[in-house]
This record gives structure tokens, sequence and C-alpha cells, in this order.
């Protein structure tokens, strides 16, 4: 885990692999440290934002005494306790593109998308976007050379080794291959996100 | 109690205090692109001083009351009447029911802020409205104490050149040995474009040493994100929350909101501050 500069409220901290970033983000989330606000995971940082410039500090000293313990992990505060299904009906118009890239059926591209449990690893994008990683593979592919400039909320994508579930209308280059009716996003909820960092779902083939 | 917007032409938004903690959902924190002018309007009224005010950008608007009600303009603009008579800036004006606050752009500067004692109430917890003519907005009661007597300090203004401090980036060892000096030693023109998600710069090209692709990474407001292209492009108040562009410096979080009266053409340059941990 390496400590790098982030202007005068905020420190970057690198870790060496995505475990290590979980294991990272899982620890500030149960417990936060002493000065900090809030902590934004990525694909292998954690961005520990601090209250005042005077918090960085005793922050940076006590993210260098962290003891990280690998997984298994807690869930987010408030997320839901269990994996959370979402219903997909498999009709998105990459489907045979990606079954292609993969060399693979599209019957077999659905049924490792709906075959394995998927985890939130961070959100981006826009709010409510989530970036799942599947326990067992086997799916990933390119991003579409040309972005659509405009993809439906509901659409489920991937790219590279992830899936999402596009919260709301956007453009995006992920490839589609298929759609849910259920809410990503709900401005009234607390937390306003289905799918927070941590937590664990499964894709339900909606027409079987 | 409500007020309603007349007439708006440019961009019209209601800014709250920002949305801190939801950073790892995705939701930016966003907030008003000046936070001190802001706060100095909601003090000039009475408020707290997050409290839900209107943010006026390149544009004109004119407010009415059904209801007696104090509010107050604070930034560069060409001038705010009550009816016909011009009233002063950065001073709580009293609106009588019927009457007509009309605010008019300055040439020199980007936006001004428009706070209503007791505060507006925002519609939407993640975004900002967008308000338009023949908008009502609610008032609320988010006071903070009487309106003051006095007017306090002015507001940053519409200067053509900004020198702000800058510490050292997360991603400064993907470019090559120049780059600092040149991000240093240059005048950056703020470029057609720039807006509330990034203040876009034109000037030498900043080039990377590393060229493989950087795995998105956190954001704050002020990181200073360089695109394949080589020309800065500052994250301002409704930057993403992550990003994929190797940062280079961040500017400092009591400086960047001056990029708020940022004309498209005026100038900025950056000195260095050392980091403050070790």
């Amino acid at each position: 885990m390496r400590l790098l500069p982030c202007g005068d409220t905020a420190i970057l901290v690198e870790c060496a692999d995505a475990a290590g970033r979980r294991a990272l983000d899982a620890r500030l989330r149960a417990d936060p440290l002493p000065g900090m606000v809030e902590h934004v995971p990525a694909e292998r940082t954690v961005l520990v934002r601090a209250g005042r410039p005077a918090d960085l500090q005793p922050l940076a000293d006590a993210l260098r005494s962290l003891r990280l313990v690998p997984g298994p992990h807690p869930l987010p505060r408030g997320g839901e306790p269990e994996v959370v299904r979402i219903p997909v009906v498999y009709d998105g118009p990459d489907l045979d593109e990606v079954a292609t890239e993969l060399g693979i059926e599209v019957d077999e591209v659905i049924a490792r998308h709906a075959g394995q449990v998927w985890t939130v690893e961070f959100c981006g994008f826009m709010p409510g976007f989530a970036y799942l990683c599947g326990d067992r593979g086997g799916l990933e592919v390119s991003r579409r050379a040309t972005p659509r400039p405009s993809v439906p909320a509901g659409a489920v994508g991937l790219a590279g080794a992830y899936t999402g579930v596009y919260p709301a209308t956007s453009p995006g280059g992920w490839q589609l291959i298929g759609h849910t009716d259920r809410m990503m996003w709900d401005d009234s909820a607390d937390p306003p996100t289905l799918l927070g960092p941590g937590q664990t779902v499964r894709f339900v083939d909606a027409r079987r | 109690m409500s007020v309603t917007v007349e007439t708006v032409s440019g961009r019209l938004t209601v800014q709250g205090p920002g949305r801190i903690g939801f950073g790892a959902l995705g939701v930016g924190r966003g907030g008003p692109a000046d936070r001190r002018a802001a706060a100095l309007a909601n003090r000039l009224v009475g408020n707290a001083e997050a409290a839900p005010l209107f943010e006026l950008t390149l544009g004109s608007m004119t407010l009415t009351t059904t209801t007696p009600a104090v509010v107050c303009v604070v930034g560069p603009t060409a001038g705010q009447w009550v009816g016909r008579a011009p009233v002063d800036a950065h001073r709580a004006q009293h609106l009588q029911p019927g009457e007509r606050l009309h605010v008019a752009p300055a040439s020199s500067a980007v936006r001004s802020w428009l706070a209503v004692r007791g505060g507006l109430v925002s519609t939407s917890r993640f975004s900002d409205p967008v308000i338009r003519a023949g908008d009502r907005v609610e008032v609320g009661n988010d006071t903070a104490g009487p309106v003051p007597a006095q007017d306090i300090a002015g507001a940053a203004g519409g200067e053509h050149h900004r020198r702000l401090a800058v510490i050292a980036g997360p991603r400064l060892d993907w470019f090559e040995d120049m780059a600092w000096a040149t991000l240093l030693g240059t005048n950056w023109t703020v470029r057609p474009h720039s807006d509330r998600v990034g203040i876009r710069l034109d000037g030498p090209p900043l080039r990377r040493a590393r060229r493989e692709e950087l795995r998105s990474e956190g954001l704050i407001r002020g990181s200073i994100q360089v695109p394949a292209d080589g020309r800065p492009v500052i994250c301002f108040a409704d930057h993403p929350t992550t990003g994929g562009y190797p940062v280079v410096a961040v500017v400092a979080d009591d400086e960047v909101d001056r990029l708020a009266q940022a004309l498209p053409g005026s100038t900025v340059s950056f000195v260095a501050r050392p980091q403050p941990w070790r």
C-alpha cells in the first residue's frame, strides 16, 4: 500500500491488487479513521478525504499503521444483508457480438452471467453505476469501439472483467446483453442506490 | 412561502451544501461553484452558511415574491434593481409582495449568487435543480440568526488573471521531468466549454512519460487531469467521482473556487505549495 499526495484535503492510497483495495475499502467502511470524512474506492486505489488540511498528517499516520485482514468483508452499512437478485431479460443488442468474441454460444453467455455471484467492486462513471466482478469469470470482453450516444436505464452490460447496470439513460460504451426493470437508483431511499461497494448480486434469467 | 423566477437567461440552479459521504456510490459533492461567495450571501440574510441558494451563470434573472422576503445578491454583477431603483450587491434587500428584483450579468465574470432568507428548498437530494422562467421555488427556515445590520467583506471578482496554489498530484511521476516546470511556468488560457464539471486550459502540452492506461481513481475538486492531448482540465464543482487520466497536480482547496469567475480567454498560473503531510 502506497500513500500518494492528492491536494490538501485528501490522500490517494494505492493498493498492490484488487484484494488489497477490497480489504482497505471494507476496513474504512466498517470503522472510519479519525479525521476522515469519506472514502472513494476505485480499481486499485482508495481516495481518503479529510475534513481539513490539518487532519491529513494524523490520517497518513493512521493509514500507514493499518493492519488489514483479507476478506470476507462486512457489507456496507444500510445495504441489503444478502445477495441481491436482479431479474434480467437477456435481449441486449450486443449478445451475438459478445458470444462471437468469446467463441461461445449466446446461451452460454447467459448461463455464465446468470450462473455466478457478482460483487460490487466500486461505483463511478455516474451516480449509482456499480462495477461488479464475478467469482467465476469467463465473460471478459472489450468495450464497443464506438460508444452509443444513449443507453437506456436498466441496460445490463459487459466491459473488461466487469458487468454493470445503467442506473439512468446515458451515453455508454459497454456491450449490452440485456435489461432489467429493477431500479438501481431511488432518490428518496437511503442509501439511494441498490448496489454499493461490497454488495453481492445474482442475475436471474427472467424468461426461465 | 415561496419566490417565483419570472425571467431567466443563462443557467439558473439551486445549490445546496453539497453531498458529502456519497462518493463511494458515484455521487459527487457538488455545491456552489464559489463556496465562500455563497456562504457570504447566506450570512448577509442571516441564513445558515450552507443553505440552498440560487446560482446564476452567464445570465440575468427577475424574482418576485407574494410575501415579504429578504434577499441578497453576491458576485460581480452589472447591477441589480428592486423595481426601478438600483440596489447594492452584498447587502440584504427587503422585497415587498409584488416587487421585482432584477439581476443583470457582469460582462467580466461568470457567476453570481442570490440568497433568500430562510434558504431555498431543493426538490432533489442528488442533483441540482435547474430553474426555468415561471418556476416557483419554496423557501425554508434554514436561518442562523437575524439579518445582520452591516454588510461584510466582498467576494472574489472578475480579474483577468488568476494565480492559484497547487500541490503535487498523485501521478506527477507519470509525466516527463519537464512537466512540473511547464505547469508552473505557463500562463494557461481558459478554454470555452469550461463549466462546473471542469475548467479546460490551453497551453504547451504536458507530456507523459508513461503511456499505459491508468486505472480509474478518485478525484477531488481541484484535481488537474491531463488527457491524451496534454491539455490540463481542472476538476470543478460537478466533476465525476473517478477518472482515468493521470492527475499531475491539485489546486489548493481554499483557492480552487476562484475559478468560478474564470471567463474563457482569461488566464491562470500556478504556484507550488508544499504537500501538507509527510
